[in-house]
């Protein structure tokens, strides 16, 4: 039986989830969006997903899951408009700067909301700024995008992130320096032009909304695996 | 002027640097070998690997690293065979999931009971790494003797690699996979990775595998290895 049409897992909240829906929505694919409650370690959620997490894409009745390996799945099985470029260098360079973000990015960003002790936010911070700086050197110079006129990878891993950096000021009062002299100019204007793109606005949620649904890393409360993770300074699942 | 003939910067005794070693074998490209201590924080070190890591393959001019990025670049800028990913885009998301199930749920652990110094995190260490073992193997299709069935692939490369060097774990931790029941598969299927050439190229003799992890076993490895390692953090 032919199922041409993905089902997208997902919770409305989540950024890894976000990069797969941004994803979908770049490549115009058709597909059906079945919210779920990532908490509830239900039996049927479990077979649809094995390890309990969004987003899971399931499509021709087998999942994909981990936000990079569904995006290179999208891009592969619906090869109109590309999200990764064809080179072989090209392609690596995307997944390294990827996996920067996973690695270098991602764990200060919950950190810093995460910890309770001031110094520990401060050094969060602190790292937040030197990997986002390296990660903007490594920017194709003209862009707007990482690797420049069109949307690719890094853009989409980085974007949900990006686009909860408010929250970080709201909390932690992080903030990425502004200003055409700023070695974040270059990061600025990439964040100008995600943030302009449909997909980014078909995809998020209101300020109020994600305000509201940080509050329990902040006050210690998150019970996400992600929050246990970095509570007990052990690698992301 | 950049040269097409690949470069492979690697440490010897490294399991993620035999990961890119054997996917270049496997293909038959020619390539020159250079002896590396990624811990050697060196300017021209950083010239090569931009963030210091190995194994890291210099090519035309370009460097690629991280482990599982160096396999997937080796296949497809030498697409000859043996493919160490499939055509369908389905197949490709599963060795992709399977290779990162590996880095996430099985190295952490075997480096953890290695470098945790207490019986109570060893012992843990030990039952996490053989519970993802065994999820990997009942994601192992049937027909064999491979993960994806009859064809050889980077998912048998990112376990085959430290898989090939699990009487280490036994000799310091008493680490064993059992040769029964829902580990059945892991046996057959580590002899026979470990017999593939590019295999028996790689693996050094036993008694300096077994040299190399002393200092991890012992508490003494300062390197930054050992730390993340102590973090449940690998590379």
């Amino acid at each position: 039986m032919s199922d041409p049409k993905p089902k997208f897992y997902t919770s409305w909240f989540c950024p890894f989830a976000q990069r797969v829906w941004i994803a979908l929505l770049e490549k115009g694919i058709d597909f059906e969006y079945i919210e779920v409650d990532p908490y509830k370690k239900t039996p049927e959620w479990l077979s649809v997903s094995p390890r309990g997490l969004v987003p899971v894409l399931v499509h021709q009745g087998k999942s994909v899951y981990e936000s990079s390996i569904c995006i290179e799945y999208i891009d592969e099985e619906w090869p109109e408009n590309p999200i990764l470029p064809k080179a072989p260098y090209q392609r690596a360079y995307e997944r390294i700067w990827a996996d920067h973000i996973a690695k270098k990015i991602i764990p200060p960003f919950y950190a810093m909301l995460l910890k309770k002790e001031t110094e520990l936010q401060e050094n969060a911070k602190k790292e937040m700024l030197e990997q986002l700086l390296v990660l903007t050197k490594a920017m194709d110079p003209t862009g707007p995008y990482f690797a420049g006129s069109q949307v690719g990878l890094v853009d989409i891993m980085l974007a949900p992130f990006a686009i909860r950096f408010f929250i970080l000021k709201h909390y932690r009062g992080f903030q990425v320096p502004s200003g055409d002299e700023s070695p974040f100019a270059r990061f600025n204007k990439w964040y100008i032009a995600i943030k302009e793109r449909d997909s980014t606005g078909k995809t998020s949620a209101s300020d109020e909304e994600y305000i509201g649904i940080y509050k329990r890393y902040t006050d210690d409360t998150g019970q996400s695996l992600v929050a246990t993770a970095i509570r007990q300074g052990t690698a992301l699942p | 002027m950049a040269s097409d003939k690949p470069s492979l910067y690697t440490a010897w005794h490294s399991p993620f640097g035999w990961r890119a070693w054997i996917s270049l074998l496997e293909k038959g490209v020619e390539f020159d070998y250079h002896e590396t201590d990624p811990y050697e924080k060196s300017p021209e070190w950083f010239k090569i690997s931009p963030r210091g890591l190995a194994p890291c393959i210099r090519h035309k001019g370009k460097s690629v690293y991280e482990s599982t990025i160096c396999m997937e670049y080796i296949d497809e800028a030498w697409p000859c065979t043996p493919r160490l990913l499939p055509e369908d885009p389905y197949d490709r998301a599963y060795v992709r999931m399977w290779t990162d199930h590996v880095n996430k749920k099985i190295i952490p652990h075997i480096f953890g009971m290695i470098v945790h110094q207490t019986a109570t995190e060893q012992e843990k260490s030990k039952q996490d790494a053989l519970d993802g073992i065994a999820a990997y193997l009942e994601a192992m299709r049937d027909g064999g003797p491979y993960f994806l069935g009859q064809n050889f692939s980077m998912a048998d490369i990112a376990l085959g690699t430290f898989g090939s060097i699990f009487f280490c774990m036994e000799h310091y931790r008493g680490f064993k996979v059992p040769n029964e029941a829902k580990f059945v598969k892991f046996h057959d299927w580590i002899q026979t990775i470990v017999a593939r050439k590019s295999w028996q190229t790689v693996l050094p003799p036993r008694e300096q595998v077994l040299e190399d992890w002393r200092p991890y076993a012992e508490g003494v490895a300062q390197t930054e290895l050992a730390k993340a390692a102590k973090q449940g953090k690998t590379p």
